[in-house]
């Protein structure tokens, strides 16, 4: 990824993205990962979201659920067409790959405790959900319980990919930083998803905890993104997600929100 | 049928009770409103009971927003107690003014006690008749009809005791389903999060006495009993210091101690963790040695070692047990919120220091707010007759008797383990048992203990 055709970090106006630890851990244990980009070489010029949530039980997953991110809103097209063939894993294989080295090649080894070793050996795991904009259509593709809401005429038109809060657990399909584990995930639970967007469509990327909570909400007649689009800054969303953990009403765990509206202005 | 002579009600021992629990097995049926209801699971163990000649009450609650549930109550020498025969599970709690300890359907949460109804079978006249099908006798309570044959279940009507039919017209009333103990909402403990904040305990139990050091059944390499318990703990420790491991850290996810029952009773760890009842999992990594193992196909593997085998005197499991009480009790008393303490006893169950069901019993009566203590068995026997036997439902097939008091002892398993491990693929039975004989995989049961997402083994 060092000759990144675009520069990264060119933010796009009008998102908002906030990401807060679980209740009692800290802000560097933070484990979930976010990140947008507007890839302005492209023609028509694509906007990319991405979420992922690296997964408690394994290591180094905080650094490979933000390679995923990167990976996915900074790389070239050919590579995320690459993941639009939907036969065959080929192309997901190879865009994972540098990403899997570069895990990799970032872990001090020499300095790992036996145990330590041992565990980073089995690999780190983390979610998915990642999101490509075109000037009418958009493009996603996921593994495991990150959440994507669209919402038109403040109805909800589309989520994805998990439909009930009873789908989430402590075990959803991850994708892996050793090639050799992602098998069966690659075949058969990297889903891809596509949709048309009107202007001012509200469009959200959630990570489980949020997501659970928003199908709940929604199934028990609520309107969840009309609370979510109230948050402006990171200490509303914190103070949004204390007040749901008080009451219990949604999973104590890192949680991320990238919430963003269609404008034409931008495409 | 006439009254046997010799027909007589008598209180039981609570281990009795228990024994005939499971002889009975009533939460093996499935509820299916209105035809099999709290009633019914109800009347099989009170006419069970009864042709055992047991002494016992058949005990509708009144709940304080009207509804009712049938369940069954003793006088033991544990004082009263009251069977859920839906589960199995024993309620010593049980007050007017108090929650009902589990959710049932139809009564709210917040719902109390209103009354305690107990009609003891010892106050009804008695009589028998033959069940038509399998020549068993069936009670008749006050000169009424027989529903059904406890043991055979042929029915033979519907319930004509006043008090069970009341209750069913109630409930057909007001369109619930009152009554069923929803077993998924059982699961709502065992559900504690696991956290450095709220860590979870997880005791070893460690046989260490003379006769581990018998040889194993049918292994082709025959290996001390004492070796293979053991491996067996080095091997479940090193995988929960794994489990607990990020990046360069081992987090405190876990409180764990071993208690080994020997020549002496009391903590087995060595070096700088000498004496001590219970350590941080994240003091572990650093204590032992890892030694590297050549496995058949030439695969290198380490592992860290902190225990070798010990193989001296007699077996003490009843002081072990206690001992765990004592360590437990203190444990929960700083941590009422946290997942229950979870016991794993690892022995060949030649027991002699008395019955160790008595202090296994009163070691998993302790709890936290989320359940009860959890004791799980890893049985390591000589016994060649006695095949493997892995998280079983019954003690049907398990001829060593060692084995089967081992089986009592062991805790059934939460709903949320079983259902975690269900979702990874490894079937288990609900109401299976925390027991294994002769096999390893107890390790798998601390794997499906959440400390959050974790990569399924499945998936992999």
């Amino acid at each position: 990824m060092s000759n990144h055709p675009i520069k990264p970090n060119t933010r796009v106006k009008n998102v908002r993205a906030f990401g807060v630890a679980k209740d009692g851990n800290s802000a560097d244990e933070y484990e979930d990962a976010f990140e947008y980009e507007a890839a302005f070489n492209l023609k028509p010029t694509t906007y990319r979201f991405a979420v992922a949530d690296g997964a408690t039980e394994s290591s180094f997953s905080k650094q490979w659920a933000k390679l995923l991110t990167e990976g996915f809103v900074r790389e070239n097209s050919s590579l995320t067409r690459d993941l639009e063939t939907q036969d065959g894993k080929d192309g997901k294989v190879k865009w994972l790959s540098p990403l899997q080295q570069k895990w990799h090649k970032d872990i001090q080894w020499g300095k790992l405790s036996w145990v330590a070793e041992k565990k980073a050996r089995e690999g780190a795991y983390s979610t998915f959900l990642g999101l490509q904009i075109y000037p009418k259509t958009w493009l996603a593709w996921a593994v495991g319980d990150c959440g994507l809401f669209q919402v038109r005429d403040d109805e909800l038109i589309a989520k994805w990919p998990m439909e009930q809060e009873s789908q989430f657990g402590s075990t959803p399909a991850l994708l892996c930083s050793l090639e050799s584990r992602n098998d069966l995930v690659l075949e058969s639970h990297f889903l891809f998803k596509s949709g048309k967007h009107k202007a001012r469509d509200l469009f959200i990327l959630a990570t489980d905890a949020l997501a659970q909570w928003f199908l709940a909400q929604y199934h028990a007649g609520e309107k969840p993104w009309s609370q979510v689009d109230k948050i402006t800054n990171e200490s509303e969303f914190a103070d949004f997600l204390k007040q749901l953990r008080d009451r219990h009403t949604i999973r104590n765990d890192d949680t991320t929100l990238v919430i963003f509206r269609a404008r034409n202005a931008w495409l | 049928m006439e009254r046997n002579e010799s027909f007589k009600l008598t209180d039981p021992l609570f281990l009795i009770v228990k024994m005939l629990l499971s002889e009975v097995r009533s939460w093996c049926r499935q509820y299916k409103f209105p035809h099999y209801v709290c009633t019914h699971f109800a009347k099989v163990v009170f006419d069970f009971m009864t042709l055992k000649e047991v002494r016992c009450g058949y005990t509708t609650v009144e709940f304080s927003n009207g509804m009712s549930h049938a369940i069954v109550a003793f006088n033991t020498d544990y004082g009263l107690v009251y069977v859920e025969p839906q589960s199995g599970d024993v309620e010593y709690s049980l007050r007017v003014g108090n929650r009902y300890p589990y959710t049932l359907e139809g009564i709210p949460k917040d719902a109390t006690v209103a009354g305690i109804n107990i009609r003891w079978n010892s106050d009804m006249k008695i009589s028998f008749c033959e069940c038509k099908e399998c020549g068993y006798l069936l009670p008749i309570y006050d000169d009424e009809l027989v529903d059904r044959c406890p043991i055979c279940s042929t029915v033979y009507g519907v319930f004509t005791t006043d008090l069970v039919s009341a209750i069913i017209e109630e409930n057909i009333k007001k369109n619930t389903k009152c009554g069923r103990v929803r077993m998924a909402e059982l699961s709502e403990k065992y559900t504690a999060e696991i956290s450095r904040r709220t860590p979870g305990c997880i005791l070893f139990l460690v046989d260490q006495s003379e006769s581990m050091a018998d040889n194993f059944s049918g292994e082709v390499n025959p290996k001390q009993k004492a070796q293979g318990a053991a491996d067996t703990l080095n091997m479940l420790l090193t995988d929960l210091v794994s489990k607990c491991t990020k990046g360069e850290e081992t987090r405190s996810y876990f409180d764990i101690g071993v208690i080994g029952y020997g020549e002496r009773v009391g903590s087995a760890f060595g070096g700088e963790l000498a004496g001590r009842d219970l350590v941080s999992i994240s003091e572990l990594p650093d204590q032992g040695r890892i030694e590297e193992h050549v496995q058949n196909g030439g695969e290198r593997t380490k592992i860290q070692i902190w225990f070798d085998p010990v193989a001296r005197n007699r077996t003490p499991m009843c002081q072990g047990l206690r001992e765990a009480h004592r360590i437990l009790s203190d444990w929960i008393t700083r941590h009422r919120e946290a997942y229950p303490p979870i016991v794993i006893n690892i022995t060949d169950g030649e027991v002699n220091d008395g019955d160790p069901s008595i202090p296994a019993e009163e070691l998993v009566k302790l709890s936290t707010n989320d359940g009860n203590v959890l004791l799980f068995n890893c049985h390591l026997s000589s016994n060649a007759e006695q095949k493997t036997v892995e998280f079983p439902l019954t003690k049907e097939g398990l001829i060593d008797k060692f084995a089967q008091m081992l089986f009592d002892m062991s805790s059934i398993l939460p709903r949320k383990i079983i259902e975690d491990a269900r979702k990874e693929g490894f079937p288990l039975q609900d109401m299976a048992r925390g027991f294994m004989f002769n096999a390893a995989k107890l390790g798998d049961l601390t794997r499906f203990l959440s400390i959050g997402t974790r990569p399924s083994q499945s998936l992999r």
